[in-house]
């Protein structure tokens, strides 16, 4: 008798345990997941600045048209990157329109009187704050990722984990050399990009 | 973090618990001193007892009141107080995108910016909680610091933000100040006891002791903890506001512009300097004064940062 009293408060001690565990791994699933469509809605609105900015160059700098090529051709990337949802392809695709956008910029900086326009000044503005927007969104879900993996891997969560259809996230990472600020210097020719 | 969080949680309950004891307190205190000082009424036979539970009563009331009142209109409050105006995105668009991106790498809803005109530079967070929350720079403020040290005083303000701090200093803040605000009703009163009847100086004294009890809570013992309060979160604020935006020279760059400014404030008062990046009012010298300082000194929150700057270089 008391046997089976034991057996049956040891299941359900078990049962709420794995109820527990169960609730917590939602809890980051979705929370990772929230994550990343908040790096998704950055990812498309800086998308949806490039053309605005590539327009109001090129009616100063008409001739410098394989900057423009690089940038349109590696936002066109990007964006066909971003249709599949995996974060490396995304993260490549995205360095390489960064590195085009930094040549953009750096040929902008030729034309004193586009620099001085307001227009291009408060385009300036939006696509450093997009591009810090996805930076942070970015780091919220790698910590978020970290979280949640963690959580799945480490016992005696990893029992239920698989059984139940949760798999590890992936990291959205960025070449941190790419990160730091790029020094232009006119003198000198290009630094050769990093990686 | 998380654990600090929670203990910052933790600390808002025992705090609002330990005032609202000192409440009830004064309030059975003021009814005892009311008991031994006024003869019973004829035909009521409370006794000292009664009149005890009606202080206390009164009093739980009374704070009761209080609370309820910050916690519903606490925020608006503190920002007329102010005089903060909701900034307007098209003309502060860098404001937005530095409180949005913040926001973003907290995983938080972007608190409600606000702009005060004021030359003195200077920021302050308020609000219940993450989700109603706002954030206030001067325009000295904006006219002082470039984007990287705009970002690290935003990044300070936002951890005040994500750590509850902001709904702590504004529960204290109002038990405080209703502590000082009846304390002055109380002197006042006094005054005009004082010729009423046979039993006026009995009641008199009761005034008095109460108005005494509640300038303690008031005017000393509540600033000193809430000083000693706030001086502590600004220091985990810098900490934590450095692990969000990953850069400890913007903020470092932007308190040696603070530490340099001495333009006087025309908006900010006692109350709300507590909430400030950096005390409005003055910088002490000397360990009296200090005790009185919501904020540490400037220069040992700047060596702080270096030291955490070394730390992520290496």
């Amino acid at each position: 008798m008391s046997a089976v009293v034991s057996i049956i408060i040891i299941l359900l001690i078990v049962g709420m345990g794995a109820g527990f565990a169960f609730n917590g791994l939602v809890r980051r699933r979705n929370r990772t997941k929230e994550a990343w469509s908040q790096i998704d809605v950055e990812l498309k609105r800086r998308h949806d600045l490039i053309p605005n900015l590539v327009q109001t160059v090129k009616g100063y700098a008409a001739h410098e048209s394989a900057t423009f090529e690089a940038v349109t051709s590696s936002r066109a990337s990007a964006i066909s990157a971003g249709a599949t949802n995996d974060p490396a392809a995304m993260a490549s695709a995205e360095n390489t329109l960064n590195r085009s956008l930094r040549s953009l910029f750096a040929v902008a900086e030729n034309y004193p009187v586009l620099r001085a326009q307001e227009g291009f000044l408060a385009l300036q503005e939006q696509l450093t704050a997009s591009e810090d927007k996805v930076e942070y969104a970015r780091r919220y879900y790698n910590t978020s990722v970290r979280d949640y993996n963690t959580a799945m891997q480490s016992f005696p969560r990893t029992l239920i984990a698989g059984p139940l259809g949760f798999h590890a996230c992936e990291f959205f990472q960025t070449d941190e050399a790419d990160r730091a600020t790029p020094v232009v210097d006119f003198a000198a020719p290009a630094a050769p990009a990093a990686k | 973090m998380y654990e600090q969080i929670a203990r910052n949680k933790r600390r808002t309950v025992l705090y609002i618990g330990v005032f609202f004891l000192a409440w009830l307190g004064i309030g059975a205190i003021v009814g005892a001193l009311y008991d031994a000082w006024s003869p019973p009424a004829p035909g009521s036979a409370t006794g000292a007892a009664g009149d005890v539970v009606v202080g206390l009563v009164l009093a739980a009331v009374v704070a009761a009141l209080a609370i309820a009142f910050t916690l519903r209109s606490g925020t608006r409050l503190v920002l007329s107080v102010a005089g903060a105006q909701l900034a307007d995105r098209r003309q502060y668009p860098q404001l937005y995108n530095l409180v949005e991106a913040l926001a973003l790498g907290d995983g938080l809803p972007a608190p409600a910016v606000y702009v005060v005109q004021d030359p003195s530079p200077n920021a302050f967070a308020t609000g219940m909680g993450p989700d109603r929350s706002a954030v206030t720079v001067t325009s000295g403020l904006l006219a002082m610091m470039d984007r990287e040290e705009l970002e690290g005083v935003l990044a300070h303000e936002m951890s005040h933000i994500k750590n509850y701090d902001i709904r702590l200093l504004l529960i204290v803040s109002t038990l405080i100040g209703l502590a000082a605000l009846l304390a002055s009703i109380l002197w006042r009163s006094a005054f005009f006891t004082r010729s009423r009847g046979r039993n006026g100086g009995q009641l008199m004294l009761v005034v008095l002791g109460a108005a005494a009890l509640l300038s303690v809570v008031g005017f000393i013992l509540g600033p000193v903890i809430r000083l000693a309060l706030s001086r502590r979160r600004e220091s985990l604020a810098d900490a934590s506001g450095v692990e969000l935006c990953r850069n400890p020279a913007g903020l470092i760059s932007a308190l040696h512009k603070l530490q340099a400014n001495d333009t006087p404030p025309v908006r900010f008062n006692h109350a709300t300097a507590a909430m400030c990046i950096d005390d409005p009012l003055q910088h002490h010298v000397g360990a009296i004064h200090r005790l009185f300082d919501t904020h540490p000194p400037i220069a040992d929150r700047i060596s702080t940062l270096e030291r955490m700057q070394q730390g992520l270089s290496v």
